[in-house]
């Protein structure tokens, strides 16, 4: 569609609302925090005029077990949680979908219910749940002679992974599920007359063409997976030791014990890291 | 074409989608019928109680809360509640996180619906400047906790609503972006084109084709910012204390006391999730609707 | 046309006076309702024990004697969970939204360094402001917040830990004076051991990625012969500590005699596993004393820690409530610590309720103290071991990292050598600085 030249002035118009306002929270705060993390500044010192530090802080963060821990464990969680959400997320589409699916839409709703709870609140519901003394799962659990799910790094881990589970595989299974339903007839009903079976028609057929909506589901868990600090903060603080610790917690508690300028150091890292290993991702969405 | 004509197209391939979805349509053994009924209650029991336990929790007196082996059958008493509203004011809370999670998903909807269809309709940019926009909705809060923090404090805009619905905007502008873009992407152009050679500039095919059509990505996107600016728990932490707390924040107060006022967070939570839970099932039906993300393109 | 204009003309002149004359009314009745209204102080304070305190004082003060000073208070509390970070980003945000905040003593350093605090000393000097002796206070809590020779906080509570145990279950607690005899009686009250045990775990421990557990650890440091610094150079992974450490961690992983998950566990869940009758010993601070009298009555008793190698330690710090430097009602804000600390009825008043005030006229006024009999105990402990963390103003980056490396160390991340170890460095950078 050709553009006329009334168009194109419209057409910038529009985008700049939103285009100046995603600038101005985004870009002026990614440049505050580039300035800073080249300061010593502190709690002591943030409103006055702070001492310009060069690469101490990025040093100091590179030398911290603690923040390559917190890597790890975000690497970990991010790559564990995304698998497990987005293989349950499909198949619950996938059943959803199915037209012999009895209540399909109670069931949808009651299914996306974990995806709109606060996940504060999540975190306080697990709190309670899985408490050694006094919970009902754990409870439950050691009849079958499990751990506490929250005494130690492991299984604190995988616990986190589930809570984060239940609550957002939902999501995905949402986004699959749209996509599923709007597969055009024609597709699936050439490949049946075919004589296709379930199977093959989800592998050739259906799974090539949600492509796209997998990718995009893929992409924000993945990001969302990093960004998860609410649920883990109050489950268990970051622990047992650093086994929940993402990066996250591992930079909330940088800031929160006054160490801005490491604290923006690594802010600027992150997003250096995470733009730079999102771009071929997003050119493959955009386009 | 009409509009209306256009829409009852899209349904029509919908249904037919329905009746295809699994095999020929002849004889269907009644036991798959059954095991997916079985496996569909088992996913929304294995979606609903954690939050049903919560509730009932909220109502069970202290004594019942920390039994093992835990109890269905209790005294139901309303103290929890009673405490929660009075002695920590979390209805002045959840007021305050009404007003910032509604001013969010406003806003995100009108800066978000002409870019949309500026982008959508006129490739407005390239392709880097929907990646920029786009990229924002990933990047991780915690980033910017402290230039957001420095530099409000600096305005004087700490504990401020303002500030929360400015921070809240760098997921939900994003999403809605995106979101609107995928569905206005999808509707035929031929209707705004018909609009526009009968004399209608791009503001008015806007208002009053494009919009109107729009509706269910609409109402999905609001439900999305409203939800998670209403959810949303470590920029309220850092940025409010006091005038600007937030539901979520305020639910805090109840870890820490003699006990862990178990009862209390549960009633607060409960409280919290209410809202939410009811525009689910309002808005249920639009999301589905709503999020094809211009698949078909 | 003229007549028009005319007509509305003198209705309208009457119209404006009229407004003007109520407006004036409006105007001085608004003002002087809003000179006479109180001005409210407004204090944070930690959900727990430590706002309901405030609380409680504020009604009575609100009732009888705010009046007469036209001064009122309103109490918010901020959740325990990040209440120290929160305080933190508040007081140096300079928002007036609040007149006064409860405190750590390891704090008020750096928010007096940072200029966000108010020097209280010539508050103190103001007859008109605080008509009372000075000397009320006990000299150590005024140690505690005394920066570069100036007062910057008003002490609330000296708090420490001790050991509370159920009384009805152990027969024999002399054998709790050292940390063997510990570990024995915890074994003999943990299930997994002793399968007759009334109680699931013999003991507790405070484990949490949280400030309540790098201060539960000095207590066993201290008590092993370690200690922050020795001979001035930084010591956090001497022998004696690490061996400390070795103890603690083996507490949760070798001898199993805690609950697993108290990795998990602070202030709170400590006081749910005694009240719930889980265990049967903790190491828990005195703020828990009346809440667990009041539960459990005769059934509960405490005890100082254990002493090791290097003694007995009692783990002392104190609250005190800073006045904002942005407040607008400094004034009124002091007149109201000065109130809960110092007036004969205000401070006896809280020490009534249970809050050990450091002064005179709360721990030596014989009617209080009979209302609060574990108080003896408590400063007699306090007087011969207490100890207390040192008072560096970059303390809460050393504090972050304790809490990581401890926390390391009790998931089995760490060993205790390598973990101390990290502290230790952060230590020697911290002061070096």
């Amino acid at each position: 569609m050709t553009i006329p030249a009334s168009d194109r002035y419209v057409a910038w118009l529009m985008v700049a609302g939103a285009a100046a306002a995603l600038a101005g929270v985004t870009l002026y705060p990614f440049m505050m925090a580039l300035r800073m993390s080249f300061l010593d500044i502190r709690l002591i010192n943030y409103l006055r005029n702070p001492p310009f530090a060069e690469l101490a802080n990025y040093r100091a963060l590179i030398n911290d077990p603690f923040a390559l821990r917190s890597a790890l464990v975000t690497l970990g969680f991010v790559a564990a949680t995304v698998s497990v959400q987005l293989v349950l997320g499909s198949a619950a589409a996938l059943m959803l979908n199915h037209r012999q699916m009895p209540a399909r839409g109670l069931v949808l709703a009651l299914a996306l219910l974990p995806m709109v709870i606060s996940p504060a609140v999540a975190g306080y519901m697990n709190r309670i749940l899985l408490d050694y003394l006094h919970g009902p799962v754990p409870w439950a659990l050691r009849s079958l002679g499990l751990p506490a799910p929250l005494g130690e790094p492991l299984p604190a881990f995988i616990t986190a992974v589930l809570v984060d589970t239940w609550q957002w595989a939902p999501f995905i299974m949402l986004l699959v599920f749209a996509g599923l339903r709007s597969l055009p007839a024609e597709l699936v009903e050439a490949a049946q007359l075919d004589g296709a079976s379930f199977w093959r028609l989800l592998w050739f057929i259906i799974l090539p063409v949600l492509r796209p909506v997998l990718g995009i589901a893929v992409l924000l868990r993945a990001t969302d997976a990093i960004r998860t600090f609410d649920t883990l903060y109050i489950l268990t603080g970051g622990g047992p030791g650093s086994s929940t610790a993402t990066v996250s917690i591992y930079l909330y508690q940088l800031f929160a014990s006054g160490r801005f300028g490491e604290a923006s150091a690594g802010a600027v890292l992150l997003l250096v890291v995470l733009g730079a290993a999102l771009r071929p991702a997003l050119r493959h969405v955009v386009s | 074409m009409s509009a209306t004509k256009v829409v009852a197209a899209k349904d029509s391939s919908r249904r037919v989608t329905e009746t295809v979805a699994g095999a020929p349509a002849r004889a269907r053994p009644r036991w798959q019928r059954a095991l997916l009924g079985v496996a569909g209650a088992g996913l929304a029991l294995w979606s609903l109680w954690p939050v049903a336990w919560t509730v009932l929790i909220s109502f069970k007196p202290d004594e019942y809360i920390f039994r093992t082996p835990p109890s269905v059958r209790f005294p139901a008493t309303l103290s929890h509640y009673q405490r929660v509203l009075n002695t920590v004011q979390f209805g002045h809370y959840l007021q305050t996180s009404l007003v910032v999670a509604g001013l969010t998903a406003t806003l995100a909807l009108v800066l978000g619906v002409p870019a949309a269809y500026s982008i959508a309709r006129f490739r407005t940019g390239g392709e880097g400047f929907a990646m920029w926009i786009l990229s924002a909705r990933l990047l991780p809060p915690i980033a910017f906790i402290i230039p957001f923090y420095v530099w409000f404090a600096r305005l004087g805009l700490l504990d401020t609503r303002t500030a929360l619905v400015l921070s809240y905007l760098i997921p939900a502008l994003p999403l809605s972006v995106w979101v609107l873009r995928g569905f206005i992407a999808d509707l035929p152009a031929e209707i705004e084109e018909a609009a526009l050679l009968d004399g209608c500039n791009r503001w008015q095919v806007l208002r009053r084709i494009v919009v109107p059509l729009t509706g269910p990505a609409l109402a999905a996107t609001f439900f999305l910012t409203f939800v998670a600016a209403w959810n949303e728990f470590l920029f309220a932490l850092v940025l409010s204390f006091l005038r600007a707390k937030t539901w979520t924040v305020g639910a805090l107060t109840f870890v820490g006391h003699e006990r862990v006022l178990w009862g209390e967070l549960a009633a607060a939570g409960t409280l919290g999730m209410a809202p939410t839970i009811g525009l689910l099932f309002f808005a249920q039906r639009y999301l589905v609707r709503g999020l094809s993300l211009g698949l078909w393109r | 046309m003229l007549v028009n204009r005319r007509q509305p003309a003198r209705s309208m002149r009457g119209r404006h006076w009229f407004v003007a004359v109520v407006s004036i009314t409006v105007l001085v009745f608004a003002s002087s309702t809003a000179l006479s209204a109180p001005a409210e102080v407004r204090i944070l304070a930690l959900s727990g024990p430590e706002a309901t305190y405030v609380r409680q004082a504020a009604e009575y003060y609100n009732q009888r004697v705010g009046p007469s000073e036209n001064i009122r208070i309103q109490v918010e509390e901020l959740g325990r969970e990040g209440y120290f970070e929160r305080v933190t980003t508040s007081l140096l945000s300079r928002s007036p939204a609040f007149d006064v905040a409860w405190v750590l003593n390891t704090m008020v350093g750096q928010f007096a360094r940072a200029g966000v605090v108010e020097n209280l000393d010539p508050y103190f000097k103001d007859p008109k402001l605080f008509p009372y002796s000075f000397d009320n206070y006990l000299p150590v809590a005024i140690e505690g917040v005394r920066i570069d020779g100036k007062v910057y906080a008003v002490p609330l509570w000296i708090s420490t830990q001790f050991l509370y145990y159920r009384a009805d279950l152990i027969s024999d607690p002399q054998a709790l004076d050292t940390w063997e005899g510990f570990l024995q009686t915890a074994r003999r009250f943990t299930r997994s051991h002793n399968p007759s045990s009334p109680t699931e775990y013999g003991a507790t421990i405070q484990g949490r990625r949280f400030v309540t557990l790098p201060k539960e650890f000095y207590i066993y440091m201290w008590s092993f012969g370690g200690d922050f610094f020795t001979n001035g150079r930084p010591s956090l992974n001497s022998p004696a500590a690490v061996n400390a450490l070795t103890f603690y961690v083996d507490l949760l992983r070798r001898h199993r005699v805690v609950p697993p998950d108290a990795v998990n566990y602070e202030y709170s869940q400590v006081l749910n596993a005694l009240l719930t009758g889980k265990v049967a010993m903790a190491i828990q601070w005195d703020a828990a004393y009346n809440e667990l009298k009041k539960n459990l009555g005769d059934k509960i008793a405490i005890r100082a820690t254990p002493a090791g190698p290097g003694g007995r330690a009692a783990f002392t710090h104190w609250y005190g409530a800073v006045i904002n430097a942005a407040s607008r009602q400094r004034r009124e804000a002091f007149r109201v610590l000065a109130w809960m600390t110092s007036d004969p009825q205000g401070s006896v008043l809280l020490g009534r309720m249970g809050l050990p005030v450091p002064a005179r006229s709360v721990l030596l006024n014989p009617e209080v103290v009979a209302v609060n009999p574990h108080w003896a105990f408590m400063y007699d402990f306090i007087a011969k071991s207490g100890r207390s963390e040192p008072s560096i103003s970059a303390w809460p980056e050393v504090e972050q990292t304790l809490i990581n490396a401890l926390s390391a160390a009790l998931a089995g991340e760490m060993t205790p050598e390598d973990a101390l170890g990290q502290a230790n460095r952060t230590l020697g950078q911290a002061i070096s600085r």
